[in-house]
């Protein structure tokens, strides 16, 4: 059922945060480091296993070298029980066997294979709570979407994995069920990053899922190591594309399959990684679709319900020469500040990561080379990223998880590594900087990243980081850094009209020194993954003056009334009409 | 002419067709060359140096299936040379079998380890499997043996760009260049090279000017134009670059690139015919592209 419920003690417009907003600052783990000036050390600091998180992705790796073994897992950080504290989730494979066939379903009954919720305690201390949540999962699983579906307040998830996917409806009590046959959602074949988006701002959170490839346990083809000939990860391009799916919510607890009227399904593509931002500015938001080694894809939403792919005509499908590459993560953010949202495609190794500069109306233009992206990314296999603003600065760094696909690379190729470090790139006036060595000893540790999240774990207005590697124990990175001296805002957008929390909303935050910064409010983006649904606004020294909300409904807000730093909550007129549609 | 050596009286047709072979050869002429290679042979009877010319020709007429059945035929007769292997390489590296490529190239350079041209060929190897500490290795082996050995330069450049040093891939183009200046005056690949790493740096003028060059000193090469228009284009200078980028596509219709560059340019100024009509180019060429060209 639609909300109506007020929320206690707010209601004005603009009021101070309650629950995620008001959580103790600096509640996970130690407080960070501070130097005698009083600024923090930069460098984020793994507490994964000070603050409780014991989690290993298995990926049950077997001779077969089947291609789902090395595509990894996704992490979501949500707030579930709505404490104002963000929990974390995790995807996880199966049992497999070199034999595994159509007929045999992989074996998720060991607890190793579990997907894994973690709750986080008022301690900062994270609690397994996977089985009394009833998340273990069924299957072997990649990504994982979140959205408050029944706008009844309490998020829910939707996991995917081979063979189908699953729903589960947040009962609001700390526990999930599985509604995936009556909502309609299960979909086929292998899906992997998938977004909550309400494509026809109805109000209700549709459902945009990305598919990666036409594959069976049996096509999986013996494919040997270009130097060795020993058994290798098969490329993409030994198995047929498949179309993704899209899924409108009927706002009655169930959904029904539109990916064929919406026009999604005669564009066969091998998804990766799913994006959202109203790219055109039209009021709607678009859907970006990271395809591994073929052109990419832009879903422009034209407003009824169908969607056109303009990937080739916007200068997104190919990099500056035409040429495919493997996208694989992906994420908008307004990079130069100039209010239009830029784009990054990560890849794979030699690839370079795709940094594509938002023209306006003349499309896009390819700023790999231009933003110091080329450089600092020759080596990289790049999965999880996004554009974050990790010292508050005021501008919109990046961030990428990363790690080769095969795991026979360094025999086959000199100077590439299967395990990688993480990569943080320091926005300098639109010119991008490889700032990873500064960032703390989290950052040089070799890892095979795959999802990756971000949010204020710690509510302490800048930004951690979660990476979901594969095969192994995740890294639950704070942020210990500079930005602790810099101001903030953190917004939560709440919807009356649109879906509750106000994905697809474009929010514009001017401040004092004539900066405007854009940002829009999704969960989606990254790898298979799904980050904190508020939105973190760095400003530096300065102080804001506005904040332009233009909802998923066509309602455009101003707030004026608002805080040196800190977070807000920010609620959606009722009595406003919307505007007409451009 | 049907006439062989063996005849006797063939000793004029044979040195006649060995004459025409070689002319076409020198003047780069491949297919004509192969073609008199082949008539030579039937003249001549099976001469090993014939049977080499002609897998050289063949190579270089991008016919690496045939160099390789002639090198087998030419292997009836005894066990390659030298320079049978390195033929046996590049047609083996053509024909992207870069095991046997290798293979065929250590066993060179065990019998001649002084010839600069074997790590030469394996850098080339090592550089297209992204091997690039080894094909770092290798041409800076080959310049050790030969230090004028301008092309082994210019692929160390590359390499060291693939490296990630990109001060360092310019001194050696820069070498190249200034070696090929007096003893290859039409070498043109370290001159688009050079343009290439320019206009990934963001220096435009510089990559149009290396790209003009290379285009200079070989006007058949669509490479070399796409640069100088690829330059031309984040310069600003829309109109020149379509010309620049239209004789790229017109040398070489199957190239993809030029197509789409001139689809983005059109869009942008304003010409949507034309742009639907180089990006439909753009989807045909890269249909029948190779991936990985060689």
């Amino acid at each position: 059922m639609r909300t109506g419920r007020p929320l206690t003690g707010l209601a004005g417009v603009v009021v101070l945060s309650a629950s995620l907003l008001s959580a103790p600052v600096g509640s996970v783990g130690q407080p960070p480091p501070r130097d005698a000036a009083g600024t923090a050390a930069a460098g984020f600091t793994d507490i994964t296993v000070t603050s409780g998180i014991a989690f290993r992705h298995a990926a049950s790796k077997t001779s077969s070298k089947f291609l789902p073994e090395t595509m990894g897992g996704g992490v979501a950080l949500l707030d579930y029980d709505g404490d104002g504290r963000l929990d974390i989730f995790f995807t996880n494979g199966a049992a497999l066997d070199a034999q595994m066939a159509s007929a045999r379903t992989p074996d998720k009954r060991q607890p190793r294979f579990w997907n894994r919720l973690y709750r986080q305690t008022s301690e900062g201390r994270f609690i397994d709570v996977t089985e009394t949540a009833g998340l273990a999962g069924h299957r072997y699983d990649f990504g994982v979407a979140t959205g408050d579906v029944d706008n009844d307040g309490h998020v829910d998830l939707y996991v995917t994995g081979y063979g189908g996917n699953t729903l589960y409806r947040n009962r609001g009590d700390g526990t999930f069920v599985d509604v995936t046959a009556a909502a309609g959602v299960a979909a086929s074949g292998w899906s992997t990053s998938a977004a909550f988006v309400d494509i026809d701002g109805d109000g209700w959170l549709d459902l945009f899922v990305g598919r990666y490839l036409t594959w069976t346990w049996e096509a999986n083809v013996p494919c040997p190591a270009a130097d060795s000939g020993a058994r290798a990860y098969c490329h993409p391009r030994q198995f047929p594309p498949i179309s993704n799916v899209v899924f409108r919510n009927n706002g009655d607890g169930t959904f029904r399959d539109v990916s064929v009227t919406s026009g999604v399904a005669s564009h066969p593509g091998k998804a990766l990684g799913v994006a959202l931002e109203d790219v055109d500015d039209d009021g709607d938001t678009d859907v970006f679709v990271a395809n591994d080694s073929m052109r990419q894809f832009l879903f422009r939403n034209r407003g009824d319900g169908t969607f056109e792919e303009v990937a080739l005509a916007m200068g997104i499908a190919f990099d500056e020469d035409g040429r495919s590459f493997a996208g694989m993560g992906t994420d908008f953010g307004d990079y130069d500040g100039d209010g239009r949202p830029d784009l990054l495609v990560t890849a794979l190794s030699l690839e370079r990561y795709a940094l594509f500069h938002n023209d306006g109306r003349d499309g896009f233009t390819y700023a790999t080379h231009t933003s110091g992206v080329g450089p600092a990314t020759v080596r990289g296999a790049g999965w999880g990223t996004r554009f974050l603003d990790y010292d508050n600065d005021g501008d919109r760094d990046l961030f990428v998880a990363q790690g080769h696909v095969l795991d026979t690379v360094s025999k086959a190729r000199q100077g590439f590594d299967y395990e990688q470090p993480l990569l943080m790139l320091r926005n300098d006036r639109a010119r991008f900087v490889d700032a990873s060595t500064m960032m703390g000893a989290s950052f040089t540790k070799p890892a095979a990243g795959r999802g990756a999240a971000v949010g204020d774990l710690d509510n302490d207005g800048d930004l951690d980081i979660v990476v979901a590697n594969l095969d192994g124990a995740p890294a639950v990175l704070r942020n210990d850094g500079l930005a602790g001296s810099r101001r903030s805002l953190t917004l939560r957008l709440r919807g009356t009209r649109s879906n509750r929390d106000g994905i697809g909303a474009v929010v514009t935050l001017s401040d004092d020194t004539g900066r405007a910064q854009r940002s829009f409010a999704s969960t989606a983006s990254s790898y298979q993954s799904a980050s904190d649904p508020r939105l973190h606004i760095g400003i530096g020294a300065a102080t804001a003056v506005k904040v332009v909300v233009r909802w998923p409904s066509g309602a455009t807000q101003t707030v004026t009334t608002l805080p040196a730093s800190g977070a807000r909550l920010i609620e959606e007129p009722t009595s406003t009409p919307p505007p007409p549609r451009p | 002419m049907a006439v062989s050596a063996q005849a006797g009286a063939a000793t004029v047709p044979c040195d006649t067709e060995v004459a025409r072979a070689r002319q076409a050869y020198e003047h780069h002429q491949y297919e004509q060359a192969r073609a008199a290679f082949t008539a030579a042979l039937i003249a001549c009877g099976d001469q090993p140096a014939l049977l080499l010319a002609l897998s050289q020709s063949q190579l270089l007429s991008r016919d690496a299936a045939g160099a390789l059945a002639t090198l087998g035929r030419l292997e009836t007769l005894g066990p390659l040379d030298v320079p049978g292997l390195k033929v046996r390489a590049r047609a083996l590296y053509v024909s992207a079998r870069d095991r046997d490529a290798e293979l065929t190239l250590l066993a060179a350079a065990a019998r001649s380890p002084d010839d600069a041209e074997i790590p030469y060929d394996l850098g080339r190897i090592y550089y297209q499997q992204q091997r690039h500490e080894d094909a770092r290795r290798a041409f800076e082996r080959a310049i050790a043996l030969d230090p004028r050995a301008y092309k082994a330069w210019d692929n160390l450049g590359l390499t060291w760009e693939a490296l990630g040093d990109a001060a360092a891939a310019t001194r050696h183009y820069a070498k190249a260049m200034a070696l090929s200046q007096a003893s290859a005056p039409t070498y043109d690949v370290v001159y688009a090279n050079y343009a290439d790493l320019l206009i990934k740096e963001g220096q435009y003028q510089r990559a149009f000017d290396a790209a003009a060059e290379a285009a200079q000193r070989n006007p058949r090469d669509a490479r070399n134009f796409l640069l100088a228009g690829k330059a031309l284009v984040r310069i600003g200078a829309s109109d020149v670059a379509v010309k620049w980028l239209t004789q790229a596509a017109t040398l070489d219709p199957d190239y993809p690139e030029p197509h789409y560059l001139l689809a983005r340019l059109y869009r942008q100024l304003g010409k949507p015919e034309q742009a639907e009509a180089a990006m439909t180019a753009f989807q045909a060429a890269s249909a029948r592209a190779p991936q990985v060209r060689r």
